[in-house]
């Protein structure tokens, strides 16, 4: 009977240290899923916006002009896209930035392939 | 001592396999998303660096069509220019470096009249693909 309740006791603290650890450890395996999950996010979001930004940089070869290459380049609500202009180049050319919750994601330069008339 | 139950420690290695699972299975996860986002980066910077190189052919072309004689090397890049002597057009070629290993390769043709048209604007690897490779062993058929 002794022995009985001893083993119990024995298995019982047994359990609340086994509890104890895996509570722990648990809570550590939480945090590295945590990270796994917003590195996740970055990378998705980062690729969003590379997308978005050789769309517009696309365009803006094609046009030379920032407005018309935002709208034809038209990416998804959260992200924004700047179009900076670089001064003293030889061609048009600007700065494309793709910014999301201000952080910016992506910056590209590009050069438009639109000229003045040229005389042979 | 046969109806005793569960005995003292199995909780114990029911813990350590449930433990060692858990922390398996979070850093198989955690390395799978870390090596993605390298991945990602990587490709920013590979797409950031050929648009630098594009931007700069666009230069060098801007000053090809601009230059009544064309110069052995325009903003630190060799231009090379060859004649056709059957249609008098002149072939002129450069590259831009992108990466290390990748390039951005340019060919226009100038015609006698001065209009230019653009034959090659690709990215294309410096070094020569090499089949000498052979650390893993592929099936030859």
């Amino acid at each position: 009977m002794n022995n009985g309740r001893s083993k119990s006791g024995l298995f019982l603290i047994e359990l609340l240290v086994v509890i104890t650890v895996f509570a722990l450890c648990a809570a550590f395996c939480v945090r590295i899923f945590t990270s796994a999950y917003l590195a996740g996010i970055k990378s998705r979001d980062v690729s969003r916006a590379l997308n978005i930004a050789k769309s517009a940089a696309e365009a803006y070869k094609v046009t030379g002009d920032a407005a018309r290459s935002a709208s034809l380049a038209a990416g998804e609500d959260q992200f924004t896209v700047y179009f900076t202009p670089v001064e003293d180049a030889p061609v048009p050319t600007c700065v494309i930035s793709v910014v999301l919750d201000e952080e910016e994601l992506v910056s590209i330069t590009a050069a438009s392939r639109v000229r003045g008339e040229r005389n042979g | 001592m046969g109806k005793e139950g569960m005995g003292v420690g199995s909780a114990s290695l029911i813990l350590i396999f449930a433990v060692l699972c858990l922390t398996i299975f979070a850093l198989i996860s955690l390395t799978s998303a870390e090596n993605d986002k390298v991945l990602t980066e990587v490709n920013a910077e590979l797409v950031a660096a050929y648009y630098e190189a594009d931007t700069l052919a666009e230069y060098i072309l801007d000053e090809i069509l601009s230059a009544d004689v064309i110069p052995e090397t325009i903003r630190g890049i060799d231009i090379k220019e060859t004649v056709d002597f059957f249609t008098d057009e002149s072939i002129i070629a450069f590259r831009c470096p992108v990466t290390e290993e990748k390039e951005l390769y340019v060919q226009l043709s100038i015609d006698m009249f001065g209009y230019a048209e653009i034959l090659n604007w690709k990215m294309q690897d410096t070094q020569e693909w090499s089949d000498e490779d052979d650390k893993l062993p592929v099936w030859q058929g």
